[in-house]
């Protein structure tokens, strides 16, 4: 179904990258299940928000007006996505780009 | 029912038609969000620098200006903007909404703006005219049959008959019809209620007058028509956002997957684990792959960049809108307001709704016998003219809705709706006219022999593309502020990159989740947050880091710690609610600490609280600096409070419970006569006369007092043939007993009972009990003034009750005080403090400082400055002769060389086109083009509207007007543009010059000072400016200044060494034995003995030998800063200083404005105030303020209740003040102010004395107040001459009369006299019963205006005065 779909793309990927973050990092080890939770949950917050701006960043002027437009029109999910997919053809990597730098802060 | 109606069948008719047959109903939520907003808008400005000079440049940093603006831009209006904006729109929207009024916060707007405003939008939406709505308006006619809609119909009409019979009056009316429209538009109960325009009291009020003209109620037609509808506001600028700052809007809090699809996200982590696994370390892979390309710390800081980028962008499109509509709603740029004038470049072009109007009314209408705008005979000459200015009205409009902007302005924020109506109805009345001309009389006249409406379609899309197009056209305008946007929103972006590559991202991150000591060991800052929360040792204490911060910022919610659980607190008799763990310390210099724990987060913070008891924005701005959020809250809550009253001041306060009585003596013809035994008692008294007894010692077994008059006999009372039977009154209860509670009040009596067995029962516990009575040692004692015994004998037309006293009691007059509970409505004020969570590791963050907009100011320039008018009664027979000052200025010849010279002058010429250009216009007003002479005749037109309705001046004596101050403004401008000791003028000035011609050939200068002192001390800068003109032009000639209050102006002897102070008696002798040739300043307006200075009549009239003139002389220079701005020398002693610089034609003076005294302290200030402390037992560490009550004209004054509240209020906010209340040298004001201070440290045991000190202590007493606190009167601008802060209570002109540091709280009376360009009120000079004296009646204080207002500085709330102390 749509909806769990989006919920899968929200939470498996990038909460499992999220997961490996934290369990990288030592000085979380002994916390109660319901911190770690939290931590997770902000750190998540953080990254969603960081590749979203990666991508408006990397739209062109017009793009972004077609952006703004489907924004108003409320365009699906699906819509939204084959639009990303079609304006930065290699999204993916640049996702992974941003991935690793936060990735990397962290750690550090 | 008035019996003066008419209820002639015409009257009624007439009145009848009034009843309107439809209802509106216009929500106007949406025109109270936006005044809401402007309003909050309107409160993050911040006021121009006072010395802009001194902010520039290296020396910048040596200013206190300077980092007292660079707080505020940091943190008011970069870091917690979003957090001030949203507090002063919550509190001005719940303002708004208690009030019921819209423009309840906002200044400078009629008190009535609110009534009119809505009686606008009802109005408009009955209205049926095309274009009366808006397209973007909702209006609809509810459907007649509709449950809901009868219901409300049947509510409305019982409602408006209750009205009618008086059974509910206007405040239930409007409670009772806000419940009829929520219920019809199905509001829910429990939400607040929508704010409406309507129209249903007019129809009531209405309905009443015509029922009071003799229609029946059921006569009336109530089937009525009701119109539902939404209104926009009349003001329609929203600022337009660019698709950058829409997309980030967009995607903030936006959820990953919504944008990225399942199999991408995986390929992306995919890509960033193998990454991960390959080395371990994300630095060594940079080189080696494609992603490479993404990670470096400038992409991370772009991201950054771009947010900030997009919120700058934002910010300036909200900037453009705000100002855009502060100018459409009449708002005037002042002075050095540099960021409104960079944003006013991309602000369209507006037009006054009012001059549009103007010009309308001009061409398509006259004005009918009863001053009513008619159509008139439009020819076809006309028609080119009619439709040019309807089309451009109509395109104005159509553009402003199209395109959410703002093409038309208004006169102020409160005269939106009511001129947009104006327009609105002109325009259809005008179209109507020339629609029908062209289709009968003027038929076929148009162009091609179109009709109207495809003609006027062809001129509003000409119109629009003038508009649109062109160099200053919208378009080109738009695209200016698109790349201003586009350049300011990438300067802040790129200063964020730079921040971001500097300090990395890396390094934030960094300190996100790195290291924290506590406790000796290392531990994340996250576990150690965690871990104390666990052992619960510091609950709420949180850390910030400098990624946090960052976002804050960016995001505009900086983050503070936890107040859901915050604790309450009292601190100096003020609540504060602040995170647990929170103390706040007073210091012994009564400033505060606020500490968190071991945490100090603010030291020595100065608490400086509002009237209200609210948090001062100064306070909440220092502990800004620290990154204290702090927030007060002030409701109003009703309560009660016990005041203690004298007895006398309680009769004065409750005059509606005594009765006002007129004696008639029964004497029993004998007279009575001082007791040579005890004076002040008197004897001859007899018969019933003596037969008031007490009942034993007249204390009954409950402790009530007793008294009996059975023993008074039939035939005991008679004078003059008339008598009273006692008993047999007594016994039909026709005898009252009367309580006289001071000689003073005697006239206003207390009534009592007297039984028919002739017993008067006073209980103890009732008031007259408790003031009048006491008991001593068990025997009764009247401690009131009189208790007589009387009988009712008919009412004076006065209304005054004629009583026959039979018996006198007389008592100690010394009556007891009250305690009484009031009433009391308090602002109870409570104030959050929220403090910032602790910060861990530097501050990097980028902080571009933020300049927001300055403030506009709402007034109506006078176009012309009006000449003035002299009071008609001013004391003093006002002199003869006084000189013309034009005279001693440039004369046409002259002007004409200057402007010639600055024609010729590049940068002038460039600099003040807009003068020249004008100029040239008027001068050629008889050749003018007939579009060019219509508008001049549109001013002129404006102008008689605005000052000269009853006597408008002709256009050309308004031309010449205009030329005049034009040329004035061309002095202005010479003098500005040069430096101190220049003499910008031409050759000629100099050599023809009366006033410089006299200067040279006397031996010295006397200056004659007027009498008030007021007048003589703002007309002191003749002095400074003499004086510096002679140090300039190396002449040492000396000045000898004649006053009548010499003493007070000793002081200026050791200021200007060639200086000498004279009384008149002194002056003669000096005169007479002296030969010196002088020059004369007279500035005294009933002085004219010039032969004291050896000066015939003829020679007196010599422009060379006196100036005579009186403060009335002095008129208003202007300085045009550019096309909009003026800067004005209004003040009279800015008037004086600048009036001179222009006659002796060089700059003295650096900047005259900015003149802060012209008075120095006296060299005996030390000695002196050491003796003043003394005779007061001033402490050392007491806040001294002065107060000096009388003035010249009683309506000026602020009576004495209200100074007490002031005083009250001083010492609620400086416990350690101390007052010096002036006593007058008037006897009878003296008499009046003094009896209250008394009694008020009496009652209160404040530090307070009155001062007997004589004028020549004035400079010394004045020195030492930290405020003095007047009225418009003398001293008060003696203390302002001296740079002491001053507060003025004004009912005249309050520029005009004004020192330059003066604070001003103005009656609306004298607002409007400074509006209107004149400078007195003379109606409070006016009439005889307006004088010195007191008569004891309520109007004691005021005049009576003819429609029975009563007019008095004291109308002025002592909160207005309270706000400005300190």
């Amino acid at each position: 179904m749509k909806e769990e779909t989006k919920n899968a793309g929200e939470s498996l990927d990038l909460k499992a990258f999220v997961d490996k973050l934290i369990s990288e990092k030592k000085d979380y080890e002994g916390l109660e299940p319901g911190v770690l939770d939290q931590i997770k949950s902000d750190i998540l917050k953080r990254v969603e928000e960081r590749v979203n701006v990666v991508m408006i960043t990397n739209l062109s002027e017009d793009a972004i007006d077609e952006f703004n437009k489907m924004s108003e029109a409320n365009a699906t999910d699906d819509e939204m996505q084959n639009f990303f997919l079609k304006n930065i053809p290699d999204l993916p990597q640049l996702i992974a780009a941003e991935l690793l730098v936060f990735r990397d802060t962290y750690l550090s | 029912m008035d019996k003066n109606l008419d209820n002639s069948s015409n009257a009624k008719d007439e009145a009848l038609k009034k009843v309107r047959q439809k209802v509106a109903i216009v929500d106007v939520e949406d025109l109270l969000k936006k005044e809401a907003r402007d309003a909050a808008d309107a409160k993050m400005n911040m006021a121009p620098p006072k010395n802009p000079e001194e902010l520039k440049g290296f020396k910048k940093y040596f200013k206190k200006e300077f980092w007292s603006r660079t707080g505020e831009q940091i943190w008011k209006h970069t870091f917690f903007e979003k957090y001030y904006r949203d507090k002063e729109l919550a509190k001005i929207t719940s303002e708004i909404r208690n009030t019921g009024n819209v423009y309840a916060t906002q200044e400078n707007i009629d008190k009535d703006a609110h009534d009119k405003t809505m009686q606008a939008i009802a109005e408009r939406f009955m209205l049926d005219y095309e274009g009366a709505v808006d397209e973007k308006e909702e209006k609809k006619t509810l459907e007649a049959d509709k449950p809901e809609v009868v219901t409300a119909k049947a509510d409305i009409k019982n409602l408006i008959f209750d009205y009618i019979k008086g059974s509910v009056n206007k405040e239930v009316f409007t409670s009772s019809k806000n419940r009829i429209i929520s219920t019809l538009n199905g509001e829910d109960d429990a939400r607040e209620p929508k704010m409406y325009a309507d129209n249903l009291l007019e129809l009531a009020d209405n309905a009443k007058i015509a029922v009071e003209h003799g229609v029946k109620m059921e006569e009336l037609d109530m089937d009525f028509d009701i119109i539902v509808g939404k209104a926009k506001s009349g003001i329609k600028t929203e600022a337009k956002f660019g698709a950058i700052e829409k997309a980030v809007s967009a995607i903030k809090g936006t959820k990953i997957g919504r944008f990225v699809n399942p199999a991408t996200l995986t390929t992306a982590v995919g890509i960033a684990y193998s990454a991960m696994s390959a080395t371990g370390k994300i630095a060594k892979m940079f080189g080696m792959s494609k992603i490479a390309a993404y990670t470096t710390f400038g992409v991370t800081a772009g991201i950054s960049g771009a947010l900030a980028a997009a919120n700058e962008s934002e910010r300036l499109a909200n900037e453009r809108r705000e100002l855009t509509r502060k100018l459409a709603k009449g708002g005037i740029i002042s002075e050095n307001s540099e960021e409104n004038e960079k944003m006013s470049k991309y602000v369209y072009e507006m037009k006054s709704s009012n001059d549009l109007s103007a010009s309308l009314r001009e061409a398509v209408f006259i004005k009918d016998k009863d001053g009513n705008d008619i159509l008139k005979d439009i020819k076809e000459e006309d028609l080119p003219k009619v439709l040019e200015i309807l089309s451009e009205i109509e395109t104005r409009n159509s553009l402003a809705n199209e395109r959410e902007i703002d093409l038309i302005s208004y006169s102020n924020p409160g005269n939106v709706e009511k001129e947009k109506l104006d327009l609105i109805k002109l325009v259809a009345t005008a179209k109507y006219g020339v629609k029908s001309k062209l289709e009968n009389e003027l038929k076929g006249k148009l162009p091609g022999g179109q009709d109207f409406d495809a003609y006027f379609d062809s001129q509003v899309q000409i119109m629009k593309d003038s508009l649109l197009g062109g160099e200053k056209g919208i378009t080109s305008i738009d695209k200016a502020f698109k790349w201003a946007k586009i350049k300011g929103s990438a300067a802040v972006g790129a200063k964020t990159v730079a921040y971001g590559i500097a300090f990395g991202a890396l390094t934030q991150e960094l300190f996100a989740l790195g290291s924290w000591a506590m406790g000796g060991h290392k531990v994340g800052v996250i576990q150690g947050i965690i871990e104390q929360m666990k052992d619960g040792e510091v609950p709420h204490e949180s850390v910030e880091t400098p990624l946090e911060t960052f976002r804050g910022w960016i995001t505009g919610h900086p983050l503070h710690m936890d107040m859901n659980d915050a604790i309450g607190m009292n601190v100096d008799g003020h609540d504060f609610k602040a995170p647990q763990g929170t103390n706040i310390f007073k210091n012994p210099d009564g400033t505060f600490n606020i500490l968190n724990g071991d945490r100090v987060v603010s030291e020595n913070v100065p608490f400086d609280y509002n009237s209200d008891g609210t948090l001062s924005d100064a306070t909440m701005a220092r502990l800004g600096e620290d990154g204290i959020m702090a927030g007060s809250t002030c409701s109003m809550i009703e309560s009660t409070k016990e005041v203690v009253t004298s007895a006398n001041d309680w009769v004065h306060n409750h005059l509606e419970k005594t009765t006002h009585i007129m004696r008639e003596w029964m004497g029993n013809d004998t007279p009575m006569y001082p007791d040579p035994d005890h004076p002040g008692h008197l004897l001859g008294a007899d018969l019933n006369e003596l037969r008031t007894e007490w009942v034993g010692n007249g204390i009954d077994e409950h402790g009530d007092y007793v008294m009996t008059v059975q023993h008074m006999t039939n035939d005991g009372s008679f004078q003059n043939g008339v008598s009273v039977a006692a008993q047999e009154e007594m016994k039909k209860g026709n005898l009252e007993v009367l309580f006289s509670v001071t000689k003073n009040s005697q006239v206003n009596v207390l009534k009592g009972i007297i039984g028919p067995d002739g017993l008067i029962h006073i209980p103890h516990d009732s008031l007259e009990g408790k003031m009048l009575f006491d008991n001593v040692g068990g025997h009764a004692k009247y401690e009131g003034a009189f208790l007589e015994i009387a009988k009712h004998n008919g009412d004076m037309t006065d209304g005054r009750e004629i009583m026959q006293i039979l018996s006198t009691h007389i008592g100690e007059n010394n009556p007891h005080d009250i305690t009484e509970v009031i009433p009391i409505t308090g602002p109870f004020s409570t104030t959050d403090i929220n403090l910032p969570i602790a910060k861990d590791g530097p501050w990097f963050i980028p902080v571009p400082k933020h300049k927001p907009l300055e403030p506009v100011i709402y007034e109506e320039t006078p176009v012309v400055i009006p000449s003035y008018e002299t009071p008609t009664s001013y004391g003093d027979k006002a002199k003869k002769y006084f000189s013309d000052l034009n005279l001693y200025r440039n004369d046409d010849k002259q002007i004409e060389q200057l402007v010639s010279r600055m024609s010729a002058d590049e940068k002038l010429s460039k600099q003040f086109d807009f003068v020249l250009n004008r100029l040239e216009v008027l001068q050629n007003y008889d050749k003018a083009t007939p579009e060019v002479k219509a508008s001049i005749e549109k001013e002129s037109f404006i102008y008689n509207q605005r000052y000269s309705k009853n006597n408008p001046i002709h256009i050309n004596e308004y031309v010449s007007n205009e030329i005049k101050r034009l040329h004035s403004q061309i002095e202005n401008i010479y003098i500005e543009n040069c430096e101190v000791g220049e003499k910008p003028f031409e050759k000629s000035f100099y050599e023809n010059s009366p006033l410089l011609k006299g200067l040279e050939n006397c031996g010295e200068v006397v200056i004659v000072l007027p009498d008030p002192i007021g007048d003589a001390v703002l007309t002191l800068p003749l002095i400074n400016s003499l004086t510096e003109y002679f140090k300039l032009n190396k002449n040492s000639k000396g000045i000898k200044v004649i006053s009548k209050n010499k003493a007070l102006y000793s002081s200026l002897e050791e200021q200007f060494p060639n200086v000498r102070i004279f009384s008149p008696a002194e002056s003669k002798s000096h005169f007479e034995l002296q030969s010196k040739k002088v020059f004369v300043f007279n500035a005294n307006r009933s002085f004219e003995d010039y032969e004291l200075f050896k000066l015939s009549e003829e020679q007196a009239h010599d422009l060379s030998n006196v100036m005579s003139v009186d403060w009335s002389s002095w008129q208003k220079q202007e300085f045009p800063t550019n096309k909009r701005l003026m800067k004005k020398y209004d003040t009279l002693p800015g008037r004086v200083a600048r009036g001179l610089e222009i006659m002796l034609g060089q700059k003295l003076f650096k900047d005259i404005n900015q003149t802060s005294k012209y008075i120095e302290t006296s060299s005996k200030f030390k000695t002196e105030s050491e003796e003043i402390r003394k005779k007061y037992k001033i402490a050392k560490d007491a806040d001294i303020f002065v107060i000096s009550a009388g003035s010249s004209t009683t309506p000026k004054e602020y009576a004495p209740e209200k100074w007490r509240e002031v005083m009250d209020g001083i010492y609620a906010k400086y416990p350690k003040a101390h007052i010096l209340f002036l006593d007058d040298p008037d006897p009878t004001k003296k008499a009046r102010y003094g009896a209250m201070v008394d009694s008020y440290k009496s009652q209160t045991g404040h530090k307070i004395s009155r001062s007997d000190d004589r004028l020549d202590k004035m400079n010394t007493i004045m020195s030492m107040a930290k405020t003095v606190i007047t009225p418009d009167t003398g001293l008060g601008h003696f203390a302002g001459a001296l740079g002491t802060p001053t507060v003025m209570i004004y009912l005249s002109n309050p520029v005009l009369w004004s020192t330059p540091g003066a604070k001003r709280v103005s009656h609306k009376k004298a607002l409007n006299t400074y509006k209107d360009g004149t400078n007195i009120y003379n109606k409070a000079w006016d009439g005889g019963s307006i004088s010195n004296s007191y008569s004891g009646k309520s109007t004691d204080g005021y005049y009576v205006e003819d429609n029975g207002e009563m007019v008095g500085a004291s109308s002025i709330s002592p909160k207005e005065v309270l706000s400005k102390i300190g």
